[in-house]
């Protein structure tokens, strides 16, 4: 143990909306769903013309045509028609409110960690899965790092460790948090994240009069 | 284009004839029935969409700038203050003349409940307004939700046939304690007032999961007065 870190209450200490970390999640599974279910309407069938048989004389049923909707085969009137996505895209205030929940939930069920950096001495996973033994980290880790390069040490270890996952800040979303037992950050990602949450909550983004700021790398 | 003719091209599959741009020829083919049909029109010259026409331009009427000009980057402050901003100023320590009062913590602390400000340092405090279930058939029962779209709540927004609520969000500790105090407040100032009218119970509902409290009827101004009271 190293020292003390200090947390911002607006982050780590929230009143935790479940209904709004719900949301986040569905939002996650729902915006890429594309549904490809297509059935073709009747005038993309073949020739509509022509009586199967004549309206009188068989015993048969009358029917006009071999593709109608009470056919095996034929039509669907109303069917799936097409692509359809279900992306939307949820309020920045819901999604940033989602982030704070999460993280405070983790850190009150003592799930968070923090260290100081990513450096391991070998690239071996055990010396990994060892050491997150020893200190009691669940089955499965999500190592918070603020640039998307890593050391090599660890990228090799988490590679070949199922349930490790390393992640830069801008890739932190409510569901790999809920999802990994234990979440790691380092000092850097902390303060990283503190301020762009921190800015997020207490400022006024209306996109008609300014553009989003480029993402930091 | 006589009829015939037209039927011709009609039934002929499209392998046998080329379909001959027929545009805009009088029904006995010696002259076009509309100047757009003439070559004279198709060649003439076009300006880009992006131009203007000629008889709009100003550059006869617009007297051209005479005097010189200097560029300076003095006076920066005057334009920062015209621009848009995203981040939120802090506010003063000290009641406005607009009648905004500063939280006061000292006071907040020693409430078992605390209310918070929205990112504007303003009270949480909204409106809410449903429409009213009308009294339906059982087989009409649908009807309720399909008067819920969006003309049909504001037309009874227009008849005053509505339900209004007022909304108090971001509460955080014990609710339930801060609904008691908030309805004994409220009923004590509706007995002040003396009015028959209100003298029933103030019907509110509490929702933990999503921290809000919901009172029956527009009591905006007496729940900001109550928040006053209490420093929040």
């Amino acid at each position: 143990k190293l020292g003390i870190v200090d947390l911002h209450p607006s982050i780590w200490q929230t009143s935790p909306r479940l209904d709004i970390l719900y949301e986040n999640i569905e939002w996650q599974k729902t915006y890429k769903k594309i549904d490809w279910a297509y059935t073709p309407p009747h005038h993309e069938y073949p020739s509509m013309r022509g009586k199967p048989w004549p309206q009188k004389g068989t015993g048969r049923a009358r029917h006009k045509s071999k593709f109608d909707p009470q056919w095996k085969g034929g039509y669907k009137v109303h069917g799936p028609k097409g692509p359809t996505s279900f992306f939307y895209v949820l309020p920045k205030e819901k999604r940033v409110e989602g982030l704070c929940t999460a993280l405070t939930v983790k850190l009150h069920q003592n799930d968070v960690h923090f260290v100081d950096s990513l450096d391991l001495p070998t690239h071996q996973p055990t010396y990994l899965q060892e050491l997150a033994e020893d200190r009691f980290w669940g089955p499965s880790v999500l190592f918070v790092d603020d640039t998307d390069i890593m050391p090599h040490n660890i990228m090799f270890a988490s590679a070949k460790t199922e349930g490790f996952t390393l992640m830069p800040v801008y890739g932190l979303n409510v569901y790999s948090i809920l999802k990994h037992t234990t979440l790691v950050l380092t000092i850097r990602a902390l303060n990283k994240i503190e301020k762009k949450l921190l800015h997020a909550l207490h400022s006024c983004d209306n996109p008609k009069d300014q553009p989003a700021p480029p993402d930091e790398p | 284009m006589s009829l015939v003719f037209q039927s011709l091209i009609r039934r002929t599959p499209s392998t046998f004839i080329a379909r001959i741009p027929r545009r805009l020829w009088s029904s006995s083919g010696k002259f076009p029935s509309h100047p757009m049909g003439t070559e004279e029109y198709e060649n003439q010259p076009r300006k880009s969409i992006t131009e203007l026409p000629d008889e709009l331009t100003e550059r006869g009427t617009k007297p051209e700038f005479i005097s010189g000009y200097e560029s300076t980057k003095d006076g920066w402050d005057w334009v920062d203050n015209v621009l848009f901003k995203s981040a939120i100023p802090e506010p003063p320590n000290h009641p406005t003349p607009s009648g905004w009062v500063p939280p006061d913590p000292r006071l907040a602390r020693q409430w078992p409940y605390f209310v918070d400000r929205d990112r504007f340092h303003s009270y949480a405090l909204y409106v809410r307004i449903l429409p009213v279930m009308l009294e339906y058939w059982l087989h009409e029962q649908h009807r309720y939700y399909l008067n819920i779209f969006r003309r049909r709540v504001e037309y009874d927004i227009y008849a005053q046939r509505t339900r209004r609520f007022s909304l108090l969000e971001l509460i955080s500790g014990d609710i339930w304690a801060l609904d008691h105090d908030l309805k004994a407040y409220l009923t004590k100032r509706v007995h002040l007032t003396d009015d028959k009218s209100k003298e029933l119970p103030i019907l509110s509902q509490v929702d933990e999961i999503k921290r809000h409290i919901l009172v029956e009827g527009e009591y905006e101004e007496w729940i900001a007065d109550f928040l006053k009271e209490k420093g929040f």
